[in-house]
């Protein structure tokens, strides 16, 4: 079972994330709440933008740009499944015994001195 | 494993005060509340002045600021290409944060909604005034102090199915002037607030109009306080997400 990579980056899945809370945000509001760079938003939105999984629309309010991010159709789908997956890959993990060569925890290796 | 259960619950919990945030941006409406308000005083003066003090100057200046505070809401409300100046408002006030709008109801909400607010103002007037009538001729006449406690019964669970219809946050603004009402209308009850005044007028206004008035102003400054700190909690959820989720 392989993950959606362009959802699994976490600057990505974040931005999904707050597109899907709401019908449509603009580029300020995405900036000032992910606390990403410029350059690295824009990036990762064309990115997104790229997969159809998020849409782009440019309008003028007055003289001033604006630009307005929505997730399409595409793009929800794409989120649930990706939670899906993850979601079926934690049930595997959790029915299948854990790998015997994982590190042990770290309160079974530190144990207290005796004496 | 456990790593991505915490990380889905971080971002139901963004979901969620996104939400909050959205329901809560209350500056425009804090606008339109300050012109509704004084223009709802201004009536009840003029009334005042026409029953009690038979001052006409005194008539003429309220009816002529009540009318213009009316326009002024006309002048907001009324659509110029494709928003009004309420909304421009809006955007101007939370320019900083930046715009965010809403998941829009379904068709079947929106009608509903429509309804709710079309037959609104006659289901809560024509409840207060039935009641009313009912306790005149069963007990007489029907002391101010018990105006608000009974408007509740009406305004309450009217406000309670305008944000469900909406599809508003848990905490939002509307819920909270819902349950400030309640609170006013059991403390009313209970005898811990009275506001008596010998002018039958004043003392209806007073223990009328006045509480509403309190609770929406309340509620809106609750909901802007809430949509601040929602903010906050979207923009900390958001740096935690990414510190953490680079480690996935």
């Amino acid at each position: 079972m392989e993950l959606d990579s362009v959802i699994h980056e976490p600057a990505r899945l974040l931005i999904m994330t707050l597109l899907g809370g709401a019908e449509a945000a603009d580029f300020a509001f995405l900036l000032g709440v992910s606390g990403l760079t410029k350059g690295n938003l824009s990036s990762h939105i064309s990115r997104l933008d790229n997969a159809g999984y998020v849409e782009v629309t440019k309008t003028f309010h007055g003289k001033v740009p604006h630009t307005d991010y929505r997730l399409t159709a595409v793009g929800r789908e794409a989120l649930a499944q990706y939670w899906e997956q993850l979601d079926a890959i934690r049930a595997r993990y959790v029915q299948e015994e854990p790998p015997r060569d994982l590190p042990q925890p770290l309160g079974a290796t530190l144990q207290p001195a005796k004496g | 494993m456990s790593f991505y259960n915490v990380q889905q619950a971080r971002m139901q919990r963004l979901m969620a005060w996104m939400q909050r945030y959205i329901d809560n941006r209350t500056l425009p409406a804090l606008v339109l509340y300050a012109l509704l308000a004084i223009s709802m005083s201004m009536n009840v003066l003029m009334f005042l002045s026409i029953f009690s003090a038979h001052f006409i100057p005194y008539l003429i200046l309220t009816t002529t600021v009540s009318l213009l505070c009316w326009l002024a809401i006309v002048w907001l409300c009324w659509p110029k290409r494709s928003e009004n100046l309420l909304m421009r408002f809006g955007r101007f006030c939370y320019r900083k944060d930046g715009e965010l709008r809403p998941k829009p109801l379904s068709k079947r909400r929106e009608i509903w909604l429509s309804l709710l607010i079309g037959i609104g103002p006659f289901i809560l007037g024509g409840g207060l005034y039935l009641t009313a009538h009912w306790y005149h001729r069963s007990f007489g006449e029907i002391p101010p102090l018990l105006i608000q406690p009974i408007s509740a019964l009406f305004v309450v669970p009217y406000c309670i199915a305008l944000a469900r219809i909406k599809n508003q946050a848990d905490i939002s603004w509307i819920n909270i002037f819902a349950l400030l009402y309640t609170a006013y209308g059991i403390l009313t009850l209970a005898g811990g607030v009275s506001l008596s005044c010998t002018d039958r007028w004043l003392s209806l206004f007073l223990n009328g109009s006045l509480p509403l008035l309190t609770c929406i102003l309340l509620s809106l400054l609750i909901g802007h306080a809430i949509n601040r700190v929602a903010l906050r909690r979207i923009r900390r959820l958001s740096n935690t997400m990414l510190t953490e989720g680079g480690e996935m």
